[in-house]
């Protein structure tokens, strides 16, 4: 199914945003998906309802590139062992960068904003 | 055991309708398999596990958001369906021929055979006219090489068909 252009671009927007602060969330603690879904909820008292089928797709968008790693823990309680993902070393290097991009690249988009208002 | 029977097939119905590859709805089947454990695990019941989660066509859809997907055209159905079929008859024609003489002749006067006799005219003071008589059915020729040509011919232009959709 192909999306109309508007729709793609919020699209990538919310994705871009959402990598950063799955990925953030990650390299203070290791987690799983409902886990993530969960705090992300808490942490924006529920104005951001993350679906699974939104953020799996960003965790292995990031697994893929080296950002992340998952693995599977064995638990004494449960038969099903418990997958976890966690950061890589190569993740926090890149955590700064998205972090500067946005902080440019805001600045720079308010400022053309601005110049349509004067 | 019944709640896990039933995640499964909540789930089997997400996967069946995602275009995505396999590795991508292995790791799938994992995560959601085990974001479903933990929610039953914190005391909801499976039903109300499945309607915060959605319907299993609104995940699927939210998922394939991200895995651009182009279904085949009709001429690739075609393609495909006659890429298979000449496949199955052109692999039969094979395995007869390689292994068993009653397949062989089966499937030989299924599709037409040759035959050829000699006869012999003449008599002992005469010349002897030696009348040769064979006939090859077109048929036999044609069936032996039409199935693997256009088993080919059909496989080169659906994957060219295809890997060109996946470029756009």
């Amino acid at each position: 199914m192909l999306l109309p252009v508007r729709e793609k671009h919020e699209l990538q927007m919310r994705k871009g945003v959402l990598e950063i602060a799955v990925l953030k969330l990650l390299s203070i603690k290791p987690g799983y998906g409902y886990e993530l879904i969960t705090i992300i909820q808490n942490k924006s008292n529920n104005t951001v309802l993350l679906r699974d089928g939104t953020l799996y797709p960003i965790l292995y968008r990031l697994e893929d590139e080296g950002l992340l790693a998952s693995e599977c823990l064995e638990r004494k309680e449960r038969a099903k062992p418990k997958k976890i993902y966690s950061v890589t070393e190569n993740c926090m290097e890149k955590l700064k960068e998205p972090q500067e991009i946005r902080a440019s690249f805001s600045g720079f988009v308010d400022s053309i904003l601005k110049q349509d208002e004067s | 055991m019944k709640a896990d029977l039933n995640s499964e097939k909540y789930i089997g119905e997400i996967l069946k309708k995602i275009h995505v590859n396999r590795k991508t709805k292995k790791r799938l089947k994992e995560d959601l398999s085990q974001d479903i454990e933990e929610q039953l695990a914190s005391g909801l019941s499976l039903n109300e596990v499945i309607s915060l989660m959605g319907e299993p066509a609104l995940i699927a859809a939210k998922i394939q958001e991200s895995y651009p997907y182009k279904s085949k055209s009709r001429l690739e159905k075609i393609l495909l369906a006659v890429f298979i079929s000449s496949g199955i008859i052109s692999a039969f024609q094979f395995i007869g021929f390689l292994f068993t003489r009653y397949i062989s002749l089966f499937l030989g006067n299924m599709f037409g055979g040759s035959k050829a006799s000699i006869g012999i005219i003449g008599g002992a003071d005469g010349p002897t006219a030696i009348f040769i008589s064979s006939s090859y059915k077109t048929l036999n020729i044609f069936v032996q090489f039409v199935f693997p040509a256009i088993f080919v011919v059909s496989g080169i232009v659906y994957f060219i068909l295809r890997k060109r959709k996946k470029k756009e």
